[in-house]
């Protein structure tokens, strides 16, 4: 017939299996939406939520030093979440630059 | 057996033409290409069962294909328009194309982000064919705010047996608008348009402007469709004098123009003396480049996959199959949209590359034509060889779709292709010398001129022969 290899032959069926997926995935999105929230990485999926996380979690986040995680949770305590990344210049130590370096690993919901 | 790839995908494309006849669901067919999924891993190492499990499974991919292209998603702006576009709607996006101005009227196809009836605005997906006053100023990825009124396209035969409706629903358009008014908004996700494609977009327009500056309106009408792919300023009567002798393949950007380009590119790369891996990059790159310069339709894809096909065998010193890098056009193209099988250009762009390169080396070794030892006779029986093989693979789909057969093609062809040659190669020459030196642009416009008045009168001669060709109904 072909005369494929059997190499060949495993390269065919691994590619036309991803192509099923897809195709699959692609049809299951469009007649329902929800399906993408499933499938697609949320774009927050590496990032931490800066009005659940704990004092652990905020520590995780790199140039967060451990008085600047004290802060922010003493913040949340007081005057309730936080509703925007501006809200976080109101603390002591944080300006324009660390507000930026912050906001790539943080999000707010 | 040598040509796998291409069995793999006329298998494909007859599973894509049976999804289109027989309209199973996709939920039907989906389990089914999974079973034979599973049942083609579990035989890898039978040869007969195998063979029968991929063939089966390729077949229902192509059917897969098609049923995922026609389904469209819940936001889709088809679903929101009634048929006959009563009422008035507001849409909110950014034009995809470049803008045609065509005398009182401006057309684009348009990107939906979000649309508006009545207090109602939702998002929303697709695209749109708007219709407009003649307006300057639209560009490429502008954000625009539409307000007229939406309806399908008419069904009216456009060729043969295709409607109008058909060929914009293989190009993913569903609904046309008539544009009363037009708003330049922001567009909804930032800046949607592709650098790269803006940038061809320019060049495209500088080029077209040497072409009217330096040649009259009807040669530089016939050399912008033969160098740009816009056949929309050919006066109608020379497109179906073209049409009656078979040569109007010459008039769009096709194979045969890429081929021109890549010659010309490869030519001037040698001489530079670069390295071969340069050399096939920047080619590479330029064809690509000339390719989305014409809008990227089916012929021009297919003959730039190909060209880089050949031109990455010659790299890696390894053969190149035709009938593989041909099948490997046609899967690139099916995979972005299946629907496409169906268009008339991707049919005859494949079946006269198919035909040339199945006819041609088996009617040339039977008429022995390198027997003859003068070379110009060798050279036009050579020619009329290629044509008639053409020829036959397109007649069938020409009488199809446009009721005429043409036996003055393969005549016409002989004379023409050499003239087109010509005139594609001046064309070119005569841009690059009006971007370098464009006091002596002039002269090379003469030339350019004078071989598309020579491609007329040859045409209009050969018209006159007697059953040259033929309408019916």
């Amino acid at each position: 017939m072909l005369d494929l290899t059997f190499q060949e032959r495993r390269v065919i069926l691994f590619l036309i299996s991803l192509c099923l997926a897809g195709i699959g995935i692609n049809f299951a999105v469009k007649i329902s939406p929800g399906v993408e929230r499933i499938v697609k990485a949320d774009a927050n999926i590496a990032k931490i939520d800066l009005n659940q996380a704990s004092y652990e979690e905020l520590l995780e986040v790199p140039g967060m030093r451990p008085i600047l995680a004290k802060k922010i949770i003493e913040y949340r305590k007081s005057s309730g979440p936080f509703s925007g990344f501006e809200d976080l210049r109101k603390i002591k130590g944080i300006g324009e630059k660390r507000l930026e370096s912050l906001r790539e690993n943080l999000f707010i919901k | 057996m040598k040509h796998s790839l291409a069995v793999l995908t006329f298998i494909f494309c007859l599973g894509i033409s049976a999804a289109k006849f027989i309209r199973a669901p996709f939920c039907l067919i989906y389990p089914l290409a999974l079973l034979f999924l599973i049942l083609a891993f579990l035989s890898l190492k039978k040869q007969r069962g195998f063979y029968i499990f991929l063939f089966c499974l390729v077949f229902l991919s192509g059917a897969l294909s098609l049923r995922n292209a026609l389904a469209l998603p819940r936001s889709h702006i088809s679903h929101y328009a009634s048929y006959r576009g009563d009422n008035l709607s507001v849409v909110r996006g950014f034009i995809n194309s470049q803008p045609v101005v065509r005398t009182k009227k401006c057309s684009f196809i348009f990107k939906v982000r979000e649309m508006q009836f009545n207090n109602f605005k939702i998002s929303s997906c697709g695209t749109i064919l708007v219709y407009t006053k003649e307006r300057k100023g639209l560009y490429y990825g502008q954000g625009l705010a539409l307000a007229g009124k939406l309806y399908r396209p008419f069904r009216g035969k456009v060729s043969g047996n295709n409607s109008y409706r058909e060929y914009l629903y293989n190009k993913g358009i569903f609904l046309i608008m008539n544009a009363k008014v037009i708003k330049l908004v922001d567009t909804l996700n930032g800046d949607n348009s592709l650098v790269s494609r803006r940038l061809t977009f320019q060049l495209k327009d500088k080029i077209e402007k040497i072409i009217f500056k330096r040649l009259s309106h009807t040669a530089a009408g016939i050399l912008e469709a033969m160098t740009l792919g816009e056949k929309g300023k050919i006066p109608k009567l020379i497109y179906n004098a073209m049409i009656k002798s078979g040569t109007v393949h010459i008039l769009v950007v096709s194979g045969f123009n890429v081929g021109i380009v890549a010659f010309i590119v490869v030519l001037f790369l040698r001489l530079a003396r670069l390295h071969r891996r340069l050399r096939f990059y920047i080619a590479s790159l330029l064809l690509i480049a000339y390719c989305m310069i014409t809008q990227a339709d089916t012929p021009v894809v297919r003959a730039t996959v190909m060209a880089i096909v050949f031109m990455f065998a010659y790299f890696v010193k390894r053969e190149a199959d035709i009938y593989n890098a041909l099948a490997l056009a046609a899967l690139f193209i099916l995979g972005i949209n299946p629907g496409q099988l169906f268009d008339i250009g991707f049919q005859l762009s494949f079946a006269s590359v198919i035909s040339i390169a199945y006819f041609y080396p088996k009617l040339k070794s039977f008429l022995r034509t390198d027997a003859l030892k003068i070379k110009l006779l060798r050279f036009l029986a050579d020619g009329s060889l290629v044509s008639f093989s053409a020829w036959l693979g397109t007649s069938g789909f020409i009488a199809y779709y446009f009721r005429i057969i043409s036996p003055v093609t393969v005549l016409a062809n002989i004379f023409i292709v050499p003239i087109a040659a010509l005139i594609t190669l001046c064309g070119f020459t005569l841009v690059f010398i009006e971007l370098l030196l464009p006091n002596l642009a002039q002269f090379f416009a003469w030339p350019c001129e004078l071989s598309v008045l020579l491609l007329l009168k040859i045409n209009a001669l050969l018209i006159k022969i007697p059953f040259g060709y033929f309408y019916f109904s």
